[in-house]
């Protein structure tokens, strides 16, 4: 819940940390669409993003990751991919590294009607009025590291070197851009604005005090005297510059795999600077299956010892692909860590006897059979859903089929999960057969399924 | 088996005119080529087609994030079905290359995949002013196995000698090419297997003041973990760390060359004289002290003295 989120920014100790799925694009995989429609129509990102609340239940969650939306108004080219956000193909300030870089003029700053920030404040509005009583949104907004890397190209490094003066006046630019979207993106209503600047993990400590600085320290003063919480999202290995990202006095800082967490949260917890992370992206959220996932939240979530200043989440923007279980799965461990604690133990016990597990004799059975193998329906939100379809089929076909839930957090269960071979959770079979896996299925479909369920039954009657 | 090679070094650093030469070395081969940046100049298709490989793009707003590796793990995990003679890999130059290269570190995720080494291209005249402020150059050359110094009839005596001290000051133990236009025979094969095969291990220390060598005493109280995530904090300020540490978890070895850090659990007997400390070797050029220092206060208590 927001409460929850907040309080944590608050740096208060809270019964469990708040949970803050990074789904950008990958929100829109929930729904069918690509990256490229999630990013630039506003009622699928709109759709998208509601079946990430609803799925992921989460405390606070983003609403538009894309570190290119300000880069596309001030000139640069992009390229767009379907399974991930597009890239800058094209420096407007590109040129000779021997010229400095030219800073843009003020009037060049986005205003809301620039590119696709009409899209992004609409899709902000909507999710306001829609979750914004119960979940925190996060305004993300590109960093004015990165952001200057957009505009000027690879020059930039030469640039720091070579004009400092120059250098220090474009990055205030992007800079001046960062707070105007902030104000715009606060305007809308979101709780957290949060700076993506995974470049800052490119720098040394010497270069980030040089020239980020003084920036940031501006731009988090801006956020908080706007009176919301600010975060400060780095990717790759940043822990050299932590120390130096606290400094500039952010509520929040969000890091990936690559930094130790817990070590991290000393030196934050000195600065009194939340930390969130880090769930392994590729290796876990994208990689491993559902029981991978839990085990790795409840490992976290027990690392941290003192429930104070740690926000769980992804590394970063979790990519497209991610199975929804897995997501799904990270939810209810977020959510649910005692329960989930006992699943993972049931699961990972060195030999669960199956031996006890009757199987039903599908091929001979009189009239259909539906079972729904969940977490635990009571608590987790896609297994409510998946358990919701399969009580509105018997609400229609009565006793012409027979319903069964089957929860994972008994261990008999367990035993029949692994002798069916589910392969995860919420899953649906009819009369033996893997029918629906994570996703659910709509009234229609899955009457359809359980009708011609009925006509192979009756053979056996 | 697949070989595979992979050709980092900094945006503009002539990757690409690199690879058109690279890639002629393997004529007659089956090729897979996987990029994943908006080169200025790309592979020329007319090129490829005559050599018969086939290219794969990585696309992606998250070239920089290192953390997202998942693009090229989908794409290597597709080659093995391709069954290429040869995969050669560019890195985005902006991207920090040691994810890719943990990747082959971890024996058994790719096993039709030979891992041949990592060429880091370096642009002769940019190199010392790319060196000071982007920290991917350090990176880059500390996952590397051999580095090209490019675009060296484009530098000034001054420049080429800074780009080369700087270079030995972090890696004095790099095999180096030095060209103009991306241009190297076929002895960078030979010279690659040659510096994969033979580790830095015991480099000679006496009177050699490119070198400069640390003793990191290790408290038995750190977790492998820890341990790991302790030396990367230095790592990419050596050119090699080596030592068995007694653990929370048991006896691990501590094996790294350049910021590749490697540390598994070791179950022969080790003399408890050998036991606990970490030998740290890197350029003089590097504040490699200052890494060690800045770790032990990221790890309180778990380095117990530097000698």
């Amino acid at each position: 819940m927001k409460d929850l989120l907040f309080r944590t920014l608050r740096h208060e100790e809270t019964e469990r940390a708040p949970w803050v799925p990074f789904a950008g694009v990958h929100a829109a995989k929930l729904k069918g669409y690509d990256a490229i429609e999630m990013l630039t129509d506003p009622d699928k990102a709109f759709e998208s993003l509601m079946e990430v609340n609803r799925l992921y239940k989460p405390d606070g969650q983003p609403v538009i990751f894309d570190l290119q939306i300000e880069a596309e108004c001030l000139g640069c080219e992009l390229t767009w991919a379907k399974d991930c956000p597009p890239s800058v193909s094209k420096h407007p300030l590109d040129g000779s590294d021997e010229e400095p870089p030219v800073t843009p003029c003020d009037c060049k700053i986005p205003t809301k009607e620039s590119g696709r920030i009409p899209y992004v404040l609409e899709v902000m509005r909507r999710m306001k009025e829609a979750v914004g009583e119960t979940t925190a949104l996060y305004g993300l907004i590109c960093g004015p590291f990165t952001l200057a890397s957009h505009l000027r190209g690879n020059n930039l490094f030469t640039d720091m070197f070579d004009f400092e003066e120059e250098t220090a006046s474009l990055f205030a630019f992007c800079n001046r851009v960062c707070m105007r979207m902030a104000d715009y993106y606060i305007e809308a209503g979101m709780d957290v604005i949060a700076i993506v600047d995974p470049l800052i993990s490119q720098i040394s400590t010497a270069h980030f005090n040089q020239y980020m600085t003084e920036p940031y320290t501006e731009l988090f003063r801006h956020i908080r005297e706007k009176g919301v919480f600010s975060s400060f999202f780095v990717c790759g290995d940043a822990t050299r510059n932590i120390e130096a990202m606290c400094q500039t006095n952010p509520d929040s800082i969000s890091v990936d795999e690559n930094v130790n967490l817990l070590a991290a949260k000393e030196i934050c917890d000195k600065y009194n600077v939340v930390i969130g992370g880090n769930i392994p992206l590729t290796s876990i959220m994208l990689l491993g299956n559902q029981q991978d996932n839990m085990k790795f939240v409840v490992d976290l979530l027990d690392s941290v010892k003192v429930k104070k200043n740690f926000i769980l989440a992804p590394g970063c923007d979790m990519p497209y692909d991610v199975p929804v279980e897995n997501g799904i799965g990270v939810a209810q461990a977020a959510i649910e860590t005692d329960a989930v604690r006992e699943m993972v133990k049931n699961y990972q016990a060195e030999e669960v006897d199956t031996s006890n597990v009757e199987i039903p004799d599908y091929a001979h059975l009189k009239k259909p059979l539906v079972e729904v193998f969940t977490l635990d329906s009571a608590q987790c939100a896609a297994c409510s859903y998946m358990m919701g379809a399969a009580n509105q089929a018997v609400e229609t076909f009565g006793d012409a089929i027979d319903m069964v839930e089957y929860k994972f957090i008994y261990k008999e269960n367990v035993a029949r999960c692994i002798k069916m071979g589910v392969p995860n959770l919420p899953s649906m079979y009819i009369n033996g057969e893997l029918k629906y896996r994570s996703i659910i299925p709509t009234k229609a479909e899955l009457e359809e399924a359980i009708r011609e369920a009925i006509e192979a039954c009756k053979k056996n009657q | 088996m697949s070989r595979l090679y992979l050709i980092t070094g900094f945006l503009g650093a002539g990757k690409t005119t690199f690879l058109k030469n690279f890639i002629r070395l393997f004529a007659g081969q089956k090729i897979q080529l996987i990029v994943n940046e908006f080169g200025k100049e790309g592979v020329d298709g007319a090129l490829l087609s005559d050599l018969g490989a086939f290219l794969e793009e990585i696309s992606g707003g998250s070239v920089f994030c290192s953390c997202r590796l998942d693009q090229f793990e989908k794409v290597l995990r597709e080659s093995e079905a391709l069954s290429p003679d040869v995969i050669l890999v560019e890195a985005s130059g902006l991207s920090d290359p040691t994810g890719v290269r943990k990747l082959f570190a971890q024996s058994g995720r790719f096993p039709w995949i030979d891992y041949r080494g990592a060429v880091c291209l370096v642009d002769a005249v940019r190199f010392p002013k790319l060196y000071a402020t982007a920290r991917t150059c350090q990176k880059q050359l500390a996952s590397s196995d051999l580095a090209v110094v490019n675009k060296t009839d484009c530098a000034s005596p001054e420049q080429l000698a800074e780009t080369l001290s700087l270079i030995k000051g972090q890696r004095p133990d790099l095999p180096l090419l030095q060209t103009s236009f991306g241009q190297i025979g076929e002895e960078i094969l030979s010279m690659l297997d040659k510096a994969r095969e033979n580790p830095p291990e015991e480099m000679p220390l006496t009177a050699d003041l490119t070198l400069r060598k640390l003793m990191v005493r290790v408290s038995p109280e750190i977790t492998p973990y820890e341990l790991r995530k302790m030396i990367e904090m230095f790592a990419e300020d050596t050119f090699r760390v080596k030592g068995f540490v007694r653990t929370t978890e048991g006896i691990f070895l501590a094996d790294c060359v350049g910021n590749v850090v490697s540390v598994e659990r070791w179950d022969k007997e080790v003399p408890e004289s050998h036991l606990g400390w970490l030998n740290v070797l890197s350029g003089a050029g590097m504040p490699v002290g200052k890494a060690v220092k800045e770790a032990a206060r990221w790890y309180p208590g778990k380095i117990l003295a530097i000698e």
